[in-house]
């Protein structure tokens, strides 16, 4: 696509292709073909089955200590799916681990001032391609970093420098910010902020300066679910996400309080809007929810009406089995009922196209995994093992 | 002079009436505080008011005779007569379009002349009683670095607008900016000056933020400090809970000078450190409970009916478990024109805190909510 057919209407198609699960006629066929007589059109569940093994590997740190006290919230995976980035914001540490051999290989020091800053605020990592790295440090800075620390490019815009934006925050475009694979496009959210009416995708061109808004309607259950306490000293936001994600060359835009997902096809500049219908699990939260609250009291008795029902994890593509993957879970009061300890888990598992394949409690399960990515067919998720960085691998049968 | 007033010139006035003083003690003149409450509900007529986020964001007409507060929803300027104690006027304002306020009203101010001036998360505009916005504020200054000329959320942080000298004062927060610095942005010229306020760092020194993680499910909690910065008596005055003293800003030569204040019975800074990063409740909970038991200093303001600065201070003790009440120590201080200390005291018997509050005619107005009546319990401090 071009940047210059920014200027027409992208388009907005609905899609809402099944309801169910698959309808696996064309197995019906195939077995037809086989001798065998169905009549089933029954929805098939690919994950009714399902078994699995849990290995939970160590990190050889080599002597070295690698400080986990942000848990893995600040790392990435390469785009081959080889190496592990861990990194450590405070002392502003990468840690280079090569997932097949389970080793630590490299230690990168990044600067947080001077020309290579990667900025003050705490920063989200992604891997790029070649060793390079996209760091986005909250309202102030969106850049890319060799391995060895250096500034690389500047993706950092004022909404004010981009031609065709018609929205303006006031300050930097940084909420959410990724590049492509090709880094041709810059990618962000609009701040979620409970007095804006819309979510909105972003897309800019970093070579022209050029951009434009996408509102996403089905996201907008996420600003009327964002519960804030103010006080003049305190202030304290309940759980409120938006994730974009870059998977196969499309945009996937997810929320935890809908199962709804957008798939924004950026070469082709349409977006489309997935709905589901699990079978094991409500759509999205509901109620109402009071968005600003003066006391703890009553901050936590909102809270409760929102973070005990239904939570929509990230999407998880699993390249060797070509299938999405989707953990939500319910969680269950703690003593205190401000939190939770524990909570009922799902896992879905959808084919490329988003067509729901598959359904399944895992009653054994008490959380969902944290940081979850797929590699060979399985699941790794981030694990603290005494203070050592590990992974628990999940082996899937089904 | 940083001590309490000598009372040397009383020592005199009492030798002409004939009595003889060796007395060259400091006089605290609240040390014999007293005071009364009253109590005063707005009649909302055959309307009512909403007050169910409380009075929010609100200010005085400069005589003190009406106050002006947004209801929420739908978004209105309400209009009380404090003297007759009754709903002047509602109008609506935009919060969106050619005449909007923006989303999130940050602040608003109420000029001498039937002018206001809001600020929000995403403008900042004057308008006039009707609605109409008449002027931006936003500006892209000149002669700054041009990242933080553009970035409006953090070039006009805690933006307080002069309607006198048409300028406006921001403490901007950026990377590019080592120390704290006041910044006064003339909006027609587009220019700014700028002055380091290094002792208002303690706000930041102060502060911590605990995240709670599960999933997609993050939870944020975050403590900070308070910091002021109003026009009081001609100056501008920028102070910070924990510390007496503050900046004087004197608006007509733009001299500022950082004012120390020693009292007698509360130290003049904090003696605690606190994570800024915990990754635990507990160590959260407790360096806020060590915040909020310090002596946390309030504004200071001019009370032209005494001719001398009050300010206040409070001490807030968390309950044990959530659900318990906060209690409270309230302390009142009094500084004469030039800022020496004229009296300090803790205020026996209130343990209530003052949160929306304003002096008027030398008495303290402090927002109740009467049975979700607009309500202001009125203090009369004797001393």
């Amino acid at each position: 696509m071009s940047m210059m057919s920014w200027d027409l209407r992208y388009s907005l198609l609905t899609f809402k292709p099944m309801k169910n699960l698959l309808i696996i006629s064309f197995l019906v066929l195939l077995a037809s073909c086989g001798g065998k007589t169905s009549e089933s059109t029954e929805p098939v569940n690919i994950l009714e089955n399902l078994t699995y093994s849990v290995d939970t590997v160590v990190v050889d740190s080599k002597g070295e200590i690698i400080n986990l006290s942000s848990g893995g919230y600040f790392s990435s995976v390469s785009l081959d799916l080889n190496n592990y980035y861990y990194f450590e914001p405070d002392q502003a540490l990468l840690n280079e681990i090569d997932l097949n051999k389970l080793e630590l290989v490299g230690k990168h020091a990044f600067s947080k001032e001077g020309p290579n800053s990667i900025g003050f605020n705490r920063p989200s990592i992604s891997a790029l391609k070649n060793e390079r790295f996209l760091f986005v440090s909250p309202l102030i800075n969106v850049a890319t970093y060799s391995k060895n620390g250096e500034k690389e490019k500047s993706f950092k815009f004022n909404f004010r420098e981009i031609a065709g934006l018609d929205y303006d925050e006031g300050g930097l475009i940084t909420s959410k910010a990724i590049l492509s694979e090709d880094e041709k496009y810059l990618f962000a959210m609009s701040q979620l902020n409970p007095s804006l009416t819309e979510v909105k995708l972003i897309v800019v061109n970093p070579e022209q300066k050029t951009g434009k808004t996408i509102p996403l309607p089905a996201m907008g259950q996420v600003l009327k679910s964002i519960i804030t306490l103010q006080t003049p000293n305190t202030s304290s936001r309940g759980p409120a996400n938006i994730n974009l994600q870059h998977i196969g060359g499309k945009l996937y835009i997810s929320g935890p309080v809908t199962s709804d997902v957008y798939q924004y096809d950026y070469e082709l500049d349409s977006l489309r809007l997935i709905e589901f219908q699990h079978k094991l699990v409500p759509s999205k939260k509901t109620g109402e929810f009071k968005n600003e609250v003066s006391d703890d009291k009553e901050f936590f008795e909102e809270m409760r009406k929102l973070i005990y029902q239904i939570t929509f994890e990230k999407l998880l593509w699993d390249e060797q089995r070509k299938l999405f993957f989707r953990f939500a879970s319910i969680p269950k009061p703690d003593q205190e009922r401000k939190w939770y300890d524990e909570a009922e888990i799902f896992l879905f598992a959808y084919d490329l196209n988003l067509n729901l394949l598959g359904e399944i409690y895992l009653p054994e399960l008490k959380k969902v995994p944290d940081y979850p990515f797929f590699k060979d067919g399985k699941l790794w998720s981030y694990v603290n093992v005494e203070d050592e960085l590990g992974f628990a691998v999940f082996t899937f049968n089904f | 002079m940083k001590k309490l007033l000598t009372i040397s010139f009383l020592v005199l006035l009492a030798s002409c009436g004939g009595k003889a003083s060796e007395s060259n003690e400091q006089v605290n003149i609240l040390e014999n505080l007293t005071y009364s409450v009253d109590t005063a509900v707005v009649d909302a007529g055959d309307d009512f008011l909403n007050m169910g986020s409380g009075l929010g964001y609100f200010d005085l007409t400069s005589d003190q005779n009406q106050l002006m507060f947004f209801e929420k929803d739908p978004f209105k300027l309400v209009t009380i007569d404090l003297n007759e104690l009754k709903v002047l006027s509602k109008t609506e304002f935009q919060k969106e379009g050619p005449n909007g306020v923006g989303s999130s009203v940050i602040s608003f101010q109420i000029g001498p002349i039937g002018e206001l001036a809001i600020q929000s998360f995403n403008s900042y505009s004057k308008f006039n009683m009707s609605g109409e916005l008449t002027e931006s504020l936003k500006v892209v200054p000149e002669g700054i670095d041009s990242e933080l000329a553009n970035d409006y959320q953090k070039l006009y942080n805690k933006a307080v607008f002069d309607f006198q000298k048409n300028r406006i004062y921001t403490q901007p927060v950026s990377e590019t900016i080592k120390e704290n610095e006041l910044n006064i942005i003339d909006p027609l010229s587009k220019k700014v000056k700028s002055f380091p306020i290094p002792e208002m760092k303690a706000m930041g020194d102060f502060s911590g933020i605990y995240s709670t993680k599960s999933g997609e499910n993050t939870m944020y909690r975050y403590f900070s400090v308070s910091g002021f910065m109003t026009k009081e008596n001609g100056q501008l005055l920028i102070s910070a809970a924990p510390k007496s003293g503050f900046y004087r800003l004197d608006t007509e030569t733009d001299s500022i000078e950082f004012v120390d204040i020693l009292h007698k019975t509360v130290p003049k800074q904090w003696n605690i450190t606190v994570n800024n990063t915990p990754t635990d409740e507990a160590t959260f909970m407790e360096d806020q409970r060590k915040v909020n038991e310090q002596l946390n200093f309030m504004a200071i303001r001019w009370d032209e009916t005494r001719e001398m600065y009050l300010r206040f201070g409070k001490k807030t003790f968390l309950g044990e478990k959530q659900g318990d009440l906060a209690t409270y120590e309230m302390f009142l201080f009094a500084y004469d024109k030039d800022f020496n200390v004229l009296g300090e005291t803790k205020i026996d018997g209130l343990n209530q805190v003052f949160s929306s509050y304003f002096w008027k005619d030398g008495k303290l107005w402090s927002y109740v909510n009467v049975d979700d009546e607009l309500g202001f319990a009125v203090f009369t401090f004797n001393f």
